[in-house]
């Protein structure tokens, strides 16, 4: 159904939510037995003892001053980020892989009031990170634009020549496909839908079981008059 | 069938189609065409009746299907060639593709052919989805900063089109508002809060 095309998607918000989930590492300042919740276990908390837990555990301890969260590899060092971002700008089919949920995680990590911006190495670390991800992002959007751009004509070649594109969508994270779903699966579904029309559109309307009457069945069939206005 | 809830696909059967009745129409004649000079339409006549009665029509052999000139033809093709982008595909008709694909489908089962992929009606609105398209993707993604621009392109796009634009508009200016605010709007309801402070019997007597 096209006219849900928007309703499809998924704010932004639920996607913040669903990668709370995701485990981060901590160093408790508190002393907690296990906690058994329905999807999933806590382990013991105990003072200066590293554990893993979910990151909405980790931001509600951080809040209370009960814990520090370990920033994770991929956020916490400018090396690691910097040498992604040259990988990412050097590549141009593939996407570098980062966890699936690196644009939530990061967003609420950094958040100004909530987030855990104090656990990292120094502000100045924090600040560089922050920008360094932001040019990933933006690296990474325009390179998912020019794969949606060649949609087009890759859809002719395909045809055509019987070629192969492909647009790259390997490690693309959550928050970047969702973004992007309307228009590709509205794009992919109309190109499908021209290209196949045979299928659909002659399907429509009508009793498929019912076969076409022969002219001469119909001309020997009784005239029915329409009353008249 | 799979357009069967598509509103897209109800409302485009409204569109004229031109049909040459092969029987003729008793009765009907002024109702079909009010610039008929009689009640009786007599065979061989060429009238504009509304796509959904189409393929009842030909589905009985009263009517042969022809291609809806006012939104295909008129230097179309040309234009399509030249510039798909330009083209104001909305002035001809809001349902420009699902409309083609019905009319061309009807023609196919009326000639029996399976293929509809050569039917020139096809090849001309995939071609002009092709050209649009890439129009479409770049003011769609890029409609933040530019505004007018994207209010210029939305007059001529189809109704198909300015879904799928808007779309995605809406969703690149949700995450756009996503990445500029810190607070989650994600929010526990007021019965929940409520019944955590426990209140919830007072809030519901007032």
């Amino acid at each position: 159904m096209s006219s849900s095309l928007s309703s499809r998607l998924y704010t932004p918000d639920e996607m913040t939510f669903c990668a709370e989930d995701a485990l981060v590492d901590i160093v408790p300042r508190i002393a907690m037995p296990a906690c058994a919740f329905l999807s999933t276990t806590i382990p013991p908390l105990r003072p200066n003892i590293p554990c893993t837990v979910p990151l909405w555990m980790a931001l509600a301890l951080k809040k209370r001053h009960a814990a520090r969260i370990v920033i994770p590899a991929w956020l916490a060092s400018t090396e690691e980020l910097e040498a992604l971002l040259e990988r990412e700008r050097n590549d141009n089919k593939v996407f570098q892989h980062l966890t699936e949920h690196y644009l939530e995680v990061a967003h609420l990590l950094l958040a100004g009031t909530k987030g855990a911006r104090d656990d990292f190495a120094s502000m100045t670390v924090m600040h560089k990170n922050r920008d360094l991800l932001e040019k990933l992002r933006l690296v990474r959007e325009s390179k998912l634009n020019q794969g949606l751009e060649g949609l087009a004509t890759a859809w002719n070649s395909v045809k055509d020549e019987g070629e192969e594109f492909t647009v790259p969508l390997n490690n693309i994270s959550r928050m970047e496909l969702n973004a992007l779903r309307p228009l590709f699966q509205g794009a992919l579904d109309k190109f499908w839908k021209l290209e196949h029309a045979n299928n659909t559109a002659a399907t429509t309307n009508m009793p498929s079981a019912t076969p076409t009457p022969h002219q001469t069945e119909v001309e020997e069939a009784p005239v029915r008059r329409l009353r008249g206005r | 069938m799979c357009d069967y809830y598509d509103k897209d696909a109800i409302l485009a059967t409204t569109e004229a189609c031109p049909v040459n009745l092969t029987h003729g129409l008793a009765a009907v004649g002024r109702y079909v065409d009010p610039c008929a000079s009689a009640n009786d339409l007599p065979p061989n006549t060429r009238v504009e009746v509304p796509f959904w009665i189409v393929p009842t029509l030909a589905a009985r052999a009263l009517a042969n299907v022809g291609t809806p000139r006012a939104v295909y033809g008129h230097g179309l093709s040309a234009d399509i060639g030249a510039d798909p982008g330009c083209v104001d595909l909305r002035a001809r008709s809001p349902y420009f593709y699902e409309l083609a694909m019905k009319v061309s489908g009807e023609k196919a089962r009326q000639d029996d052919t399976q293929t509809l992929a050569d039917d020139p009606l096809m090849k001309l609105a995939r071609l002009a989805f092709q050209g649009r398209y890439r129009d479409l993707l770049v003011k769609a993604l890029s409609g933040n900063c530019e505004q007018d621009k994207a209010v210029r392109t939305l007059p001529s796009l189809t109704s198909e089109e300015r879904e799928l634009f808007e779309s995605a508009r809406e969703a690149a200016r949700v995450y756009e508002q996503w990445r500029n605010t810190e607070e989650p709007r994600l929010r526990a309801s007021r019965t929940v809060t409520n019944v955590t402070r426990g209140t919830r019997k007072r809030s519901r007597g007032a």
